[in-house]
């Protein structure tokens, strides 16, 4: 009796669980993806128009018809009203284009109430015609999608977006190949060997991540003048080749001293040497860690403003988050070009995310040999 | 892993084993002498002097110890700063901590479109840069925000006046401060009081970085482990309790280390989308740090608070490190 | 069927591998490449080289830059220009001068005191000097680039702040155009009869005026300094500027003719008046590029006097651009050469004609090409016409300390914190401590230094 109850519930549980899972994970997702749509729409819009007109995550544009006529206006505000003994929509409108003043249109067409509904248009409340608006039926206000893609273009073009990738994926690959080689290797070191001073050594490693970078910035660029590396792409990428990484280090240690010493021992008794045992034993086992430090680091070097800010004088040699700069101006911002910028130059990176995400499963290997 | 008496009688396997591990861990000792130490030792030096960055001809002067002596009687924003970081620490660590575990473990499954949900999560740490601050600027404006019209919809249904809308204003304007006077919306960064935690919570959306940390710790845990669990009888808590968190431990120490270090040095939000204010609330430790050695033109005396915050979390490390023996668990153990 | 699937998925999981190399192998020696090709220095066979700063503001201002290292390449054959870009200048002076690879001649903007201790003396130069003289520049923009009685920098460009006015919002409300003599009365009586609620909803839709935040500071010093000229002794605390900051409060939250700051912070100053929601607008002459787009007419003036006790005041913000020469230059004849050539009549006129300055030199700001080029806007006289009154935002080399203490005051009083704001009089006694002890701080530094 218990027991089928139980059972009972655990198929009702197989068949809820997906279920609850999903609907968890779809709502954390469009609260993660909400401001990230309204990059992709302001990408999308006029110059100009930007935050004007309120929250709008659609770039709709306006546009007022007569005779023929065409032009681009703002919509401030509709009503229902009766017009010629039917009903119709007032809207107000604002011009962008004329030298007219805030009109009232007449829409003489559509579901209007379902209309205002879908514009997201404020409803007009003032109940007669004011001195300040002139309520004359006259033309049609006509809402369509004009996606500005060419924003795109323009944007890439002014950043000098090839230019600044080559440079990108230059310092990207070989900083974060540089890391992850060093790195796992130094993490190694640390986790597998028995040596006086580990662990004072481990800590020395940790703290050089405890002094803020501010102060240090100047000394380091002193260095990289010395060793003549100023205005070149070297200080950016070089010295992950030695491991000052500490933060994979530590991840890569932490990594390796989950794993059991039984695999160490027994690739030894196979006759590998030590760096046989880490280039076939833990290597192939630390694909998870090598993903995220992978990720970590990709978009590190991807993102990096001040290594570049300081380092590279040329602009032949400029990175992409040095481009993305020419649009938030001293004075002004170019919302569309930004936003459309910063989307074109993340994108790697997602990319890279969404086909790197996929060893984050577990070892094959690894399960097999603790069954 | 320490045995003291180990090292004195050094057997052949012994000094082999050190041998190697030196070998190993060469390329990082090459790399801090070359790249890491001059310079910190530079700074350690600099904290003793006045010296403005400024200036061609070198204003390098000794000055003992009055950089120091002035972080404790001559800088009002001293204390202010480090209350400041310390309360941004205090409650952003356990956040981060748990925040990201509860998400990897949300992640951590098969089902169908796994990949696009953990790139939905990873996304905000891609999209970096100038736009996601002003972005936030604006979700977080008191007036034509996205969070506050959202908001306003909210409390127009409920009735402004209504007992609902007040009291779901005031736990958020506990929090996050008033919009206005008489107005039910938060404040959010604009006010004195919201400002820090609506920074925190804009921190919150970049869990996706721990989530992955967390999410690979789990692939390290024996699948053998849970189906043994389940044979026995124990449960989801259970499971999780006795098994997850103890073998993920190495990856929550990681996570409360790399917290420690990184919440201290918290600053570029502060200096982007509050440049420390409203009156100076969000002023952090390293922003004050930063403008001391940028702006005011005190390197000296900004090397000397950087100093200090090193001791700091020098300290606080250690005493996570000294503690790790008694709640972190390594499958490694040598025998 | 299956067969022959499971047959290529195989092939393509021992591929796999094979594949990694090869992407690996590519991605190194593509990198190295890339490495090598930036690295390898051209030697530019000339014998001067002068290493030139440049910010990357916009595309625009790349060309600018662009524009003089080329042409005074193709005039000089012995000099080679560097043209070293940045998109923040002065962080980046900061750290070339900290590590000791200064280069020669460098473009700043506002602020650029911070460096007046790196900065070459100019004095002896000019004096000898035809074409750059100080009475080829207006004299407000002549002294802003000066600091303790030393001249550290040559002017190019010197951009004040205006009124814009759309003239269709005007036409609307049947009001006369601001004339350049207007007064804050004047300005005020306007801006009322400009806003408006256009659906009775209670939120406005269109604003009468806009002044931003950074107009404060030109109100602070109204009467003309908020220190005296030596900036030793702040005289922040003034009748005239507690009359005119008490007025320019009640035009936000009595008025309510002026957008809130949060307001016109969300909503972007210039998408504002773009959008034909604000019939006022003060700003410099950065705007202009980005107006001249917009299809209503508009044009500017300059800002009003303010009459108090029967005197008139009058003042706007001032950013000047400028070259300077660093200290340690190895060439300092071929470095002054070029600097007095970019603040020269030639460079200057074509700057100023494609659309980059504010003419800082008189005779090309008053010429007939320059203020009737038949664009917008048609009073171009206004900018010229402002620099008499102009007054640069704390010209101190510890400027950005005195902006970021002043910040919390000036907020309380502007935007204030949950609905309550400082006065006027409050915020000024809080300001005048705040500056003395800067500058008393300021001087003991640097009179034990020098």
């Amino acid at each position: 009796m218990k027991g089928r109850a139980r059972k009972r519930g655990r198929a009702l549980r197989r068949l809820v669980a997906p279920l609850v899972t999903h609907a968890l994970l779809i709502a954390a997702t469009v609260v993660m993806l909400l401001p990230l749509a309204w990059m992709v729409s302001t990408s999308l819009k006029q110059s100009g128009i930007g935050l004007s007109r309120g929250i709008e995550w659609l770039p709709w544009r306006d546009a007022w018809t007569k005779d023929n006529a065409t032009m681009d206006v703002i919509v401030l505000g509709a009503r229902v009203a009766p017009r010629d003994g039917r009903e119709s929509v007032e809207v107000g409108i604002k011009s962008l284009a004329s030298r007219r003043r805030p009109t009232t249109v007449y829409v003489p067409e559509g579901s209007f109430e379902a209309e205002i509904e879908a514009w997201r248009i404020r409803p007009l409340t003032g109940e007669d015609e004011t001195a300040e608006a002139r309520w004359a039926p006259f033309g049609s206000v006509r809402r369509r999608l004009a996606p500005e893609w060419g924003n795109y273009r323009e944007a890439l073009e002014k950043m000098r977006f090839w230019v600044c990738l080559a440079n990108t994926l230059a310092i990207t690959f070989l900083g974060t190949a540089g890391t992850l080689l060093s790195c796992s290797l130094v993490a190694y070191g640390f986790a597998r060997f028995r040596f006086p001073g580990n662990n004072v050594l481990f800590l020395v490693l940790l703290s050089s991540m405890m002094l803020p970078s501010v102060v240090t910035m100047i000394p380091v660029y002193l260095l990289f003048r010395e060793l003549h590396w100023i205005d070149t792409l070297l200080p950016l990428f070089a010295p992950a080749w030695f491991s000052v990484n500490a933060f994979a280090v530590f991840l890569f240690r932490q990594y390796y001293m989950t794993l059991p010493f039984d695999l160490d021992d027994a690739a030894q008794i196979d006759g590998c040497s030590a760096l046989g045992t880490y280039w076939r034993v833990l290597l192939p086992l630390s694909r998870p860690v090598m993903a995220t430090v992978g990720i970590f680091c990709f978009t590190q070097y991807w993102l990096d403003f001040m290594g570049p800010l300081i380092y590279l004088n040329t602009s032949e040699k400029f990175t992409l988050a040095l481009g993305l700069y020419t649009f938030k101006g001293a004075y002004t911002t170019q919302w569309h070009y930004l936003m459309a910028a910063t989307l074109a130059v993340s994108l790697p990176c997602i990319v890279l995310f969404f086909a790197g995400q996929r060893f984050f499963v577990r070892g094959v290997v690894m399960s097999g040999l603790k069954a | 892993m320490r045995e003291p008496n180990a090292y004195r009688r050094l057997s052949r396997k012994r000094v082999r084993e050190a041998a190697s591990g030196y070998l190993f861990i060469a390329p990082w000792a090459a790399g801090f002498l070359l790249f890491t130490l001059g310079p910190m030792m530079a700074s350690a030096v600099l904290s003793f002097c006045r010296y403005d960055p400024s200036a061609v001809r070198g204003t390098l002067e000794w000055v003992g110890l009055s950089n120091y002596a002035r972080m404790f009687s001559g800088d009002p924003l001293f204390w202010k700063s480090l209350s400041v970081t310390l309360r941004y620490s205090l409650i952003s660590i356990p956040l981060q901590l748990s925040g990201g575990l509860a998400l990897a473990l949300l992640l951590n499954r098969h089902v169908r479109g796994i990949a696009l949900y953990r790139t939905a999560f990873y996304l905000p740490m891609v999209l970096g840069g100038v736009a996601i601050s002003l972005l936030w600027l604006w979700l977080f404006s008191p007036s034509q925000g996205l969070i506050n019209i959202g908001l306003a919809k909210v409390f127009d249904f409920l009735g402004q006046d209504s007992a609902m809308a007040h009291l779901l204003a005031w736990p958020l304007q506990a929090v996050f401060g008033k919009a206005d006077a008489d107005s039910l919306l938060p404040g959010w960064i604009s006010s004195e009081r919201g400002a820090l935690n609506s920074l925190i919570l804009m921190s919150c959306w970049t869990l996706g970085g721990s989530m992955i940390i967390n999410l690979a710790g789990l692939q390290a845990i024996p699948k053998t482990y849970y189906e043994a669990a389940e044979i026995d009888g124990a449960g989801r808590w259970t499971q999780f309790w006795r098994i997850t968190i103890p073998l993920l431990s190495p990856t929550i120490f990681f996570n409360l280390v790399m917290g420690v270090i990184g919440s201290f040095q918290v600053f570029t939000q502060g200096l982007i989308m509050t440049a420390g204010g409203p009156n100076n609330s969000t002023c952090f430790y390293v922003l004050n740090t930063y403008r001391n050695a940028f702006e005011f033109f005190r390197m000296g005396y900004a090397s000397a608070l950087a100093w200090f915050l090193f001791v700091i979390i020098l300290s606080l490390t250690l005493l996570v490190v000294r503690s790790s023996s008694l709640w972190v668990f390594y499958e490694a153990q040598r025998r | 069927m299956t067969a022959r699937f499971e047959r290529v998925r195989r092939a393509a999981a021992a591929m796999g591998p094979v594949l990694l190399y090869a992407l690996l192998g590519a991605g190194f020696v593509l990198s190295g490449y890339q490495v090598w090709r930036t690295t390898r220095s051209e030697a530019p066979g000339r014998a001067i080289t002068l290493d030139f700063l440049w910010p990357t503001y916009t595309p625009q201002k790349v060309r600018y830059g662009e524009y003089l290292a080329q042409r005074y390449m193709e005039e000089h054959p012995e000099v080679y220009v560097n043209l070293i870009l940045t998109p923040d200048p002065y962080r980046k002076l900061q750290v070339m001068i900290a590590g000791g690879t200064t280069p020669d001649v460098v473009w700043m903007g506002v602020g650029w005191q911070q460096f007046a201790d790196a900065f070459l003396p100019l004095d002896e130069r000019v004096a000898t000097e035809p074409e750059v003289h100080a009475e080829n520049y207006f004299p407000r923009l002549w002294e802003s680039v000066h600091w303790r009685g030393k001249l550290l920098a040559l002017p190019s460009s010197g951009q004040v702040g205006v009124i814009y006015y759309n003239k269709d919002l005007f036409d609307e409300a049947g009001l006369e155009y601001p004339a350049d003599d207007w007064t804050w009365d004047d300005m005020q009586r306007m801006a009322r009869a400009l806003t408006r609620d256009f659906d009775g909803d209670g939120a406005i839709d269109q604003y009468g005026l806009q002044l931003g935040q950074v107009y404060l500071v030109p109100f602070l010093l109204y009467d003309g300094q908020i220190a005296d000229p030596e900036w030793r002794s702040a005289r922040v605390d003034s009748p005239v500027s507690r009359a005119l900051l008490d007025r320019y409060q009640a035009l936000i939250y009595e008025d309510k003719v002026m957008p809130t700051p949060t307001t016109s912070q969300e909503l972007g100053m210039l998408p504002m008046f773009e959008a034909g929601r604000v019939a006022m607008h003060a700003a410099s002459g950065y705007a202009i590029e980005s107006f001249r787009k917009v299809q209503f007419d508009w044009d500017v003036v300059r800002f009003p006097a303010f009459e108090f006790e029967g005197q008139r005041y009058q003042a706007t913000g001032l950013w000047e651009e400028e070259f300077s020469i660093l200290w340690d230059t190895d060439a300092p004849d071929a470095a002054w050469d070029f600097a007095r050539w970019c603040a020269g009549h030639e460079t200057v006129r074509w700057a100023a004609l494609n659309g980059h300055i504010v003419p800082g030199r008189v005779e090309v700001a008053l010429s007939d090409e320059y203020l009737h080029s038949g664009r917008r806007p048609a009073n171009m006289r206004s900018f010229t016409d402002s620099l008499a009154f102009a007054v640069p935002i704390y010209p101190h080399p510890w400027l950005k300390r005195i902006g970021i203490e002043f910040e919390p005051v000036l907020e309380r009083y502007h935007v204030g914190t949950e609905g309550r704001r400082i006065t006027a009089a409050e915020a000024l006694a809080e300001l005048q401590p705040i500056l003395q002890k800067i500058l008393d701080e300021y001087n003991a530094e640097h009179n034990e230094t020098r």
